[in-house]
């Protein structure tokens, strides 16, 4: 209790001292008279464009019907996202039962143990988000990382046959692109400028170093001995003219709309856009974002979607692990999930798009070749705030920085984190 | 008996007041001095048990050029957003403050933006303002080049600049509206009849007349742009390249998406202090010229 209280206090000068209104759910606990197998579940989820309240609620309404002792409480976050609204949850202890999505590796002492679960276990990517060998958190599918969309009309335009399969081809088919009068790629402000940068470093990095993100965090290596070729390259492709200069004032879904308006060749994004993709004007294709080096397969950077956690606090957690279990393994949950947002799990197919289907055969060509991109997850995982910083850092080369100095100032920026 | 006198009558007061310091006690000095205790920890926002690291966030802080390019963004808004707002809104009252249907409509639309939430107003302004925006769109349709509103670190801070002052100054016109009619019409009227000039009754009569209004003026926007968060965050979200983040931004980002409580508290509490001893030098500087005029 005392340290729920010195929490509390702590969540409150957080609050308070830092402008910031309060954004606790106001829901407090679950209701505390129900116990085991019932009650009512709080799970705090992401809701995006795909992802909406109403879709949430119709997802858990068959599991509702089939355990009629259990009611599922969605809560949306309370602030930017499902991580900042848990800082504040966990500090003034109103955490939810469930949380979806969330980045479990700070707080996973305070989540339940889920390795004696073999449906839990056998998730994708589950492994990979192992806390010191132990299962916390369960995803649905995964999100590929590295990919590039393109339209391909505009490259039978400039006369590409064939999508490219190394670095070279991809800028030379750039080049033909630029000389044909098509802007070759679409980038954009926001999130998007360090997103993409990171979809297009990873198969190099994780290629080069498959321990890139242990030797990060040790100071083994550095973002400057490491990053610099794919970098340099990128602002090779900015001064060559293949992206687009405005990007820093473009939103990430102007950025998407210019492209699915035909204004731009390719984009590179997660395969969630697939999703988004819906009755394109014309056709769209997808290959993996090759490396620098060599012609072989390249690693895919790849992320967890829908992780399950649930809270060793939680007074449901028999109904907690029941919920979690149908979201994560009931064949039309686990569909229903991957296709709205536009995401993939191995012996899950759902109709989807052509282009679905593509971003589904390059998830079983790389198989187990993957990675994490950006800040990572689970152990391979760079401090909290690294996406944010990254992405700051990077659109310094729209505005003149140099790539050493970028990659020095997120050097600087790592060496000052906490271990 | 003396004493219980005092007492008593001192009660009623001691009781009336006491909910108000109560409520400032908990939602202001607690916090603040919680927020002191952090600054010297390295809470992530997560562990129940903060470890000390004395005064390493505060030199930390020295060193770090984000946090120096935010105290100046923080400064330019402070300086040009306090005199601008100020000026703007003493220009519109000395402009609209006589009575008319005309003027009603102008002060309504003028003080409008003030009653908007921020944030409201840093999205409708991003939708004017951005490459895809309103204005860029009709350059670009009529055959000219897109301006770089937001994603120019220049441009930006102008567009953000001028944000501020478009959606603060209506408070301040109100402001001095109300200050302009206390000033005594036999004193304009008497300098009139000596023949002063417009400007002189304005500088000679007027201005000492508000003097204390422009005091307050001068402090409440001056704290107010100390702390610009809102409009930043839908405005240009501290781009290009984080150079449009303020220290209120910024802290907001130290703290919750580097789960860095401790360092951002170090940082709130340096805006805390360096805010105050702004406003407090202000005041006094202000109020001594006002004595030095009356008298």
């Amino acid at each position: 209790m005392g340290r729920r209280r010195a929490s509390t206090a702590l969540a409150g000068i957080a609050a308070a001292t830092m402008f910031m209104t309060a954004c606790g759910s106001g829901s407090g606990k679950s209701d505390a008279g129900a116990s085991g197998g019932e009650g009512t579940v709080r799970m705090l989820v992401n809701i995006t464009p795909n992802l909406t309240q109403s879709f949430w609620k119709d997802l858990v309404r068959p599991f509702e019907a089939a355990n009629p002792g259990i009611k599922v409480k969605i809560e949306s976050p309370s602030s930017a996202s499902v991580d900042t609204t848990l800082t504040t949850e966990l500090a003034a202890g109103t955490e939810p039962d469930v949380v979806e999505g969330a980045n479990i590796h700070p707080f996973a002492e305070r989540l339940l143990d889920l390795s004696g679960q073999p449906w839990a276990t056998s998730a994708p990517l589950a492994d990979k988000l192992a806390v010191d060998g132990k299962t916390y958190a369960v995803p649905v599918g995964v999100q590929l990382q590295s990919l590039m969309f393109y339209n391909k009309d505009l490259f039978a335009k400039a006369g590409i046959t064939a999508p490219p399969t190394t670095m070279d081809e991809l800028t030379a088919d750039m080049a033909k692109l630029k000389a044909t009068g098509i802007k070759p790629v679409q980038t954009a402000g926001d999130w998007v400028t360090g997103a993409q940068i990171s979809m297009i470093a990873a198969p190099t990095l994780l290629g080069r170093q498959p321990t890139w993100y242990t030797d990060v965090n040790s100071g083994k290596t550095s973002l400057t001995a490491t990053m610099k070729p794919v970098l340099d390259l990128y602002n090779s492709w900015l001064g060559a003219g293949y992206l687009n200069k405005d990007a820093l004032g473009v939103k990430y879904a102007d950025g998407e709309a210019a492209f699915l308006d035909g204004k731009a060749a390719m984009y590179p994004m997660g395969s969630w856009f697939a999703a988004a993709a819906t009755n394109p004007s014309f056709p769209i294709g997808v290959f993996p974002i090759p490396a620098i080096d060599g012609t072989g397969q390249a690693p895919m950077g790849v992320s967890p979607t829908a992780n399950y956690a649930i809270f060793k606090s939680s007074k449901h957690q028999d109904a907690a692990r029941k919920l979690v279990e149908y979201l994560t393994n009931n064949k039309d949950a686990v569909t229903t999930q991957l296709k709205q947002d536009g995401t993939f799990r191995t012996g899950f197919s759902y109709h989807g798009s052509e282009l679905g289907d593509a971003v589904q055969g390059i998830l079983q060509q790389v198989g187990t070749n993957v990675g994490p991109t950006g800040g990572g997850y689970g152990p391979d995982q760079l401090p909290a705030g690294y996406d944010t910083q990254f992405n700051k850092n990077v659109q310094g080369l729209y505005i003149g920085q140099s790539v050493p100095t970028v990659l020095s100032s997120l050097d600087k920026w790592l060496a000052a984190q906490p271990k | 008996m003396t004493m219980l006198r005092r007492t008593r009558s001192a009660l009623p007061g001691v009781v009336m007041s006491a909910p108000a310091i109560i409520m400032f006690g908990l939602l202001m000095i607690v916090p603040l001095a919680l927020s002191v205790y952090l600054s010297f920890t390295n809470w992530n926002g997560y562990s129940a048990h903060p470890m000390g690291v004395g005064l390493a966030n505060y030199r930390r802080l020295w060193h770090d050029p984000e946090v120096l390019h935010a105290a100046w963004v923080t400064g330019v808004l402070a300086v040009v957003g306090t005199i601008g707002c100020n000026a703007l809104g003493l220009g519109a009252a000395v402009a609209i403050s006589r009575p008319g249907k005309a003027n009603r409509i102008f002060r309504a639309v003028f003080f409008y933006p003030y009653v908007i939430s921020a944030l409201i107003i840093g999205f409708l302004w991003s939708a004017i303002l951005s490459n895809g925006g309103v204005i860029n769109n009709y350059l670009t349709s009529h055959g000219h080049e897109a301006l770089p509103f937001l994603s120019d670190p220049d441009w930006a801070l102008g567009s953000l600049i001028f944000v501020v002052l478009w959606s603060g100054f209506g408070l301040t016109m109100v402001l001095y509206i109300a200050a302009l009619q206390t000033v005594p019409a036999s004193l304009i009227e008497a300098a009139r009849i000596d023949g002063a000039s417009p400007w002189a009754i304005f500088r000679q009569v007027t201005m000492p007349s508000i003097a204390p209004f422009v005091t307050v003026n001068l402090v409440l926007v001056l704290v107010s742009m100390m702390r610009v968060y809102e409009l930043v965050l839908a405005l240009t979200g501290g781009g290009p390249a984080g150079q449009t983040q303020t220290a209120a931004y910024l802290i907001l980002g130290q703290s919750f998406q580097n789960n860095a409580l401790g360092y951002g508290s170090a940082q709130a509490v340096i805006l805390t202090v360096v805010t105050g001893a702004l406003a407090l030098g202000l005041t006094t500087l202000l109020r001594r010229r006002e004595t030095a005029v009356a008298a």
